[in-house]
Formats: C-alpha cells, structure tokens, sequence
C-alpha cells in the first residue's frame, strides 16, 4: 500500500493492473446485459466513467471529513451508497435541464449506475488503500475508463460472435461469462507493469 | 440480471395490447435474444437468408393484394389472401418507419395446412432474423416456411 | 462493544446526512426540474399559458387540443409531429427516426418528445383545433354483416359534435381482458353531420386487432366509450362535377355519411356508387344504401359481388369491382371520385378512373393507412 503513489500511476493501474472489472470482477450485471451492442455500451462506459470519479471525490471528503471525527468508519456501506444515490439523482435532475440530447444518450443509463456495485466497489477500496484526495479522485476516473474499455471491448467481442454457432446452454450470458474469463487472463499480462494494490 | 434499457423497451413494446393484441412473444418462455438465435442457426441449417425469405414473402403479399380481399391460387394447391386493414404499426425494435397492417392468409387446400403473416412480420424477418415467439398468431416455424417457398 | 452514545452519534450522522441529502434533492426539484410558467403561441395567435416540464403532446392535450397520436406518448408512431418555430431545442435521438431532411428543415417535431421548457412558437393545422375529446354512450349495437357491426354512440359529454361528412374520429380502447393497455384507433363516420349527439361507425372485425375485438366481443349496449376527432380531409368537394364513389369493406362508412348529407341539403348532382363485397352476406346495409335514391334523385347504388355463391339469385355486377367501374363509366372528363378501401382496392381504381380520364387531382381517397 502506498499512499503517496503517483496519481498517474493510480490512472493508468486502474485502468490495466487492477481493472475493477477484470481483476475484481464487480460491475458484473450491467456489464453482462448491456455489452450486446456498442452503441449502449459506449453511453453506459461514459455514465461510469462520470458517476465513479465524482462519487470517489464525494465519499472521499465525506469519509474523512464526517465518519473519521465521529469514529463512524464503520458505516461507510450505508453512507457512500447513500451518497451515491442521491448524486446520480441530482445528475440525472441536472442533464435533463440541461441538455435533452445528452439526456437521452447518458440519462437512461444513470438509474442503472445506482445500484452498480463497481461504483461502491472503489469508494471501498480507497478507503481500504488509503488514497489521498488527489489520488482518489484519479483512481476512480481510472476505474471508470477501465470498465469503459472492457465493456466496449466485450461489445466489439460479442458483436463478431453473433453469427458463430454457440453450443446451445452457453448461449447468452454462459459464452459472456467464458469471454469475460478470457480478458481477465489476458489483462493479467500488464500486472506487472504498475502495482496499485 | 439488470436489464438494458433499450432491450427492456423492446420486450415491453412486444407484450400483449402494446402494439397488436397478443403481442409477439406468444407463450415462449426464452427471452428475444435466445429466439433470435435459435432460428438463426435454423435458417442457416436449412440454407436460407432472412433477406431471401422476406423478398419472396414480399413478393406473394404483392400478388395477393392484387385478389382485392379474394384468396387467389398460388403453385402447389396454395392459396394466398391479403386483408388490408385502416392504420399503421410500429416496429417493436423502434425501427423507424410505420408498416402497413396487411394479413396475409395463406392455406394449402389439399392438406389443409393454413398460416398467417403481415406486412410488420416481413420486416421483423429481414430487419431482425425475428420470426416472433411460439405461440404468436403470425409466427411461422422456418421449416414450414422453407417446404412452402420451395414448393411456389 | 457499542455505548450509547456511539449509537447516537451513528443515528443522528446517519439522519443528518439523509436529511441533509433529502434536502438538497427537494431544493434541486423546486429549482432545477422547475420549469415554471411557458407561453406557448400557436399560428401565431392563440396563447396559452402553461406549466413546464411535461412533454408538449400531454400539455397540449390538458389544454384540449388534441395532435393525432396512436402510442399514447411512447415516441413509437411518428404521428403527432407539429411545426415548431422556436423554443424546443435540438432535435433528439428518439425523434429522428422520424423525421425526413426536409422536415428538420421545417422545424417538424414529435410533440410526445419535445419538452414545454420555455415560450413556445408552434404551427398547428387549424382544423385540428376543432379536434375534442368525448365521452360518449353506447346506444346500440347491432350486425350489418357476419363481421361488421353498426356502433352508435350517443355522445355525453360534450354533447355536440361538428363534423364533416367522410371525416373520422378515433376511440380509446381501455383495458381489458386480452389487452391491458390503452391504444387509439381511427373509424369512419357513417352518420350524418346534421346528427350532431351521435357518432355513428361500421366496424369489421379484424384477426388479432385490439380495438376491433374489443368492440365486437367485448363492450354492451350502454357501456361509456371515450372517442376523440373529427380527423381527416375526406369529404366532399364543392364542385359542380358528377361523382363516382367506389368503397369496399368497412369503406362503406365514410361514403354513407356523405350520401345522407347530399340527401339531405337536397344536392343535385349525380352520384354512382359501387360497392365491391365477395358475395351477398358482405354487402354493407343493402337496402338501406339502396333507398337512398328515394331522396337523391340522380343517384345509382351499383354493388358488385366479386365471388357470388352458387345458386344465389344476384341479378346486379360480378367480377372485380373495378371491371363494373370501367364498364358503366363512359368518360372520366367531368367526373371526380371518392374512394375508400384497402390500398390494393385504392390503386386499382385509380388505376382506371385515370384511364378514363379523371384527373388524378380529383381522385379523392381514403385508403387504410
């Protein structure tokens, strides 16, 4: 555990080392469902990307600025999801004023994003690693491109699978789960370039 | 699972009274994907294209709205009607575009083997390898609908 | 392990930090998704005063005028379009599909999509604003044939309805048992105009239609039903011209209606009208199309049976419907026409009356689409 690791090492380590998808495998449900076309994928990954860094940066001040002098580390479950929520919520208030086109492409992605447990998922973990602000913030923005790419590169997967001849139990999220298997694997091949964890 | 939002738009508009009164999943169990695939696989096995499929599906519509509401007599003891009816229908994938509500009843009298399809149902079969779930009014099974494409 | 007071301390963070989020959420309501007071201007004339953040097709709608729509809102028929000269923004994903280039041109949009945000420009057909909203009770229904009944609707409130003859108004089919949800259907009107408390419509009963199915099998003589219209620019055209009328199936709605109200404004102008059924039992209303020549003089009723049973006395046309036409229309010169049928039935016809020389211009049409 470092606490004083670079904030460009964190980026790029959340994004191959320590893929919050890949290596963790949290995320997994919408990632399942909605890999089927690239065009979703695309506006969900960008949901992620937006909702992880803010909601990092968010539970950051909150923990250490409300659970830690209360001695109440040991809500931070409640409280981060909590947070979540009700940011996605506000988002969600502030996309429809502002923009009904990026409403419709991002918008209908953000209730979905709630209960998305990679987003939990790295509000954990930087509390268990100890980040600073800065490196926080990096690290879910991090997180995010990650599981952008690896949702992107399962829809690209899926879409050139769709014509093959699948044994008939695998066929939907059975091959999906096999595929996932695969580019975690493959993913292990960077493990050595940065160590976040 | 959590749902995609798109998919979950298409199931709802295929539920029964959305779009046509019972809708187009009939009483199949598999979700839209799994039937899709399925007959995919099925038509390659039996060595057609959705594209192929629809042109001659198209092509018998056309002769039979030209029997003005009569049935008219295809090759083989087939016969072939098309029932016009007032108004237009979406596509339940949100394809744009409104298809015509065309019925087009086709019965073999020797055997007494009769189906329907529409307008919509011609597109769903190009546009999306969608032959409907089994139990829909206007599914056909692509084995049937090979012995008859051949036959006319 | 816990004391008291850590347990305090945790429901009270806890209640804090919800309340204080709650709050926010309630302020951003209030402000951000607050749309408050839009004037919307219409043709440029009409001005209404409406609250924002509803899409433009329901606000329209509680101000009763009614766009055509059969989704109810869903984004997924493309027919409530309207012009919008300012105030709605850039066009969206889910309206594009759509919209032709030359539309966006114009500023077309789907009035489901567009959200009231601010003042408003928009062009409405002006005949739309005579479009309402009625309930209506059902008076009678009764067979005219083995599929198509005779639907009368004595309408509740409001009471009156201004139409024109050969026009059509829609009817909202509720849940019921085979369907549990709510869609629009459009039906012809067979009354006269000059019956100004009743609807009256001839529907076929179609395989697998929600509407139909409903009405032929489902609602009883006193039932409420909720009809909205008058829609459509069928009707008859104030020329001098003799009138050929071709209608097949439940076409013969529209027709009729146009009939009785020549009849009844004592119109003089010769009118034939063919009807083309398969066999007898499909003729709509026979005699009564029939009689109507007691109060028009110059007008024919020509029913041409396509497929008469064996051993049926039928004295009158067999064949196509279009053959009859061609055989008793000697020249299309100072004719114009009146169809109503199915598209293969509409191309047909004009198919011949344009051989015969009407113009296409004075081809008028209903088709079922």
């Amino acid at each position: 555990m470092n606490a004083d690791m670079m904030p460009a090492a964190i980026f790029f380590g959340a994004i191959f080392t320590g893929n919050i998808l890949l290596s963790n495998y949290l995320g997994m449900c919408s990632f399942l469902s909605v890999s089927k076309e690239i065009k979703t994928s695309t506006g969900l990954g960008a949901a992620v990307i937006f909702v992880m860094a803010v909601t990092t940066l968010l539970n950051w001040i909150v923990y250490h600025y409300l659970l830690i002098p209360l001695h109440l580390e040991y809500l931070r479950f409640i409280v981060f999801i909590v947070v979540i929520a009700a940011f996605v919520q506000l988002v969600e208030m502030i996309i429809e004023r502002v923009s009904e086109g990026l409403y419709a492409a991002l918008g209908i992605f953000l209730p979905l994003i709630t209960v998305n447990c990679a987003i939990l998922g790295v509000s954990l973990f930087m509390v268990i690693r100890n980040y600073s602000l800065v490196s926080s913030f990096f690290y879910g923005l991090g997180s995010g491109v990650g599981w952008f790419l690896a949702i992107l590169a399962m829809a690209g997967i899926r879409k050139k699978i769709a014509g093959a001849s699948i044994p008939k139990g695998l066929e939907g999220p059975g091959i999906t789960l096999i595929i996932a298997g695969m580019m975690a694997l493959a993913f292990m091949g960077f493990s050595g370039m940065i160590n976040i964890s | 699972m959590k749902e995609n939002p798109a998919m979950k738009k298409v199931v709802n508009n295929m539920r029964p009274g959305v779009i046509s009164l019972h809708g187009f999943l009939g009483d199949d169990k598999r979700d839209i994907e799994q039937i899709i695939e399925h007959d995919a696989a099925e038509l390659e096995k039996l060595g057609m294209i959705p594209d192929e499929v629809a042109d001659k599906l198209q092509e018998i519509m056309e002769k039979a709205l030209g029997g003005l509401g009569d049935f008219i007599s295809l090759k083989a003891g087939y016969e072939a009607k098309a029932d016009s009816i007032r108004g237009k229908l979406p596509c339940p994938f949100s394809h744009p575009g409104l298809f015509r509500k065309t019925v087009i009843t086709v019965r073999n009298a020797e055997t007494g083997e009769e189906f329907l399809y529409t307008d919509l149902g011609i597109h769903l079969i190009r546009d999306h390898c969608f032959f409907q779930g089994k139990g829909s009014p206007f599914r056909i099974e692509p084995v049937k609908l090979q012995v008859f494409l051949q036959k006319v | 392990m816990f004391s008291i007071s850590t347990l305090l301390i945790s429901i009270g963070a806890i209640t804090a930090l919800t309340v204080f989020l709650a709050i926010i959420l309630v302020v951003a309501d209030a402000f951000i998704a607050n749309y408050g007071e839009c004037k919307i201007t219409i043709n440029g004339k009409k001005e209404l005063t409406v609250k924002g953040g509803r899409s433009l097709l329901s606000t329209l709608m509680e101000e009763e005028i009614f766009i055509p729509s059969a989704c109810g809102g869903r984004g997924s028929c493309g027919l409530c379009k309207l012009r919008i000269e300012s105030g709605a923004g850039q066009y969206l994903p889910t309206e594009l599909p759509w919209i032709s280039k030359e539309e966006q041109a114009r500023n077309v949009r789907l009035s489901c999509q567009v959200k009231v945000k601010n003042d408003m420009e928009i062009l409405i057909p002006e005949e739309l604003f005579s479009v309402k909203q009625f309930s209506a009770k059902v008076e009678s229904l009764k067979d005219l044939t083995y599929d198509i009944k005779e639907l009368r609707l004595k309408l509740i409130k409001p009471e009156i309805i201004e139409f024109k003859a050969g026009q059509f108004v829609q009817i909202l089919t509720p849940e019921y048992k085979l369907s549990d949800e709510q869609v629009f259907r459009a039906y012809s009107v067979s009354s006269v105009p000059s019956e100004t408390d009743v609807v009256e419509l001839e529907i076929r009963l179609v395989p697998e239609g929600i509407c139909t199915t409903w009405i032929h099998q489902y609602l009883k003589e006193g039932d409420t039903v909720t009809i909205n219209g008058p829609y459509g620019d069928f009707h008859l055209r104030d020329t001098e011209r003799d009138i050929v009328c071709i209608a097949g199936g439940s076409g013969n709605a529209p027709i009729k209606s146009i009939l009785l109200d020549m009849a009844e404004k004592g119109n003089r102008r010769k009118v034939s009208y063919f009807y083309g059924a398969r066999s007898r039992r499909d003729l709509v209303l026979p005699e009564e199309m029939a009689e109507i020549t007691k109060r028009l003089p110059n007008y024919k009723y020509i029913p041409v049976l396509s497929n008469p049973d064996e051993g049926e006395d039928w004295d009158g046309e067999t064949g196509w419907v279009t053959d009859a036409v061609a055989r008793h229309l000697e020249s299309g010169d100072n004719v114009e026409a009146y169809l109503c049928g199915s598209p293969g039935m509409i191309d047909a016809c004009i198919k011949v009356l344009t051989e015969k020389g009407v113009p296409g211009e004075l081809i008028f049409y209903d088709k079922f689409a």
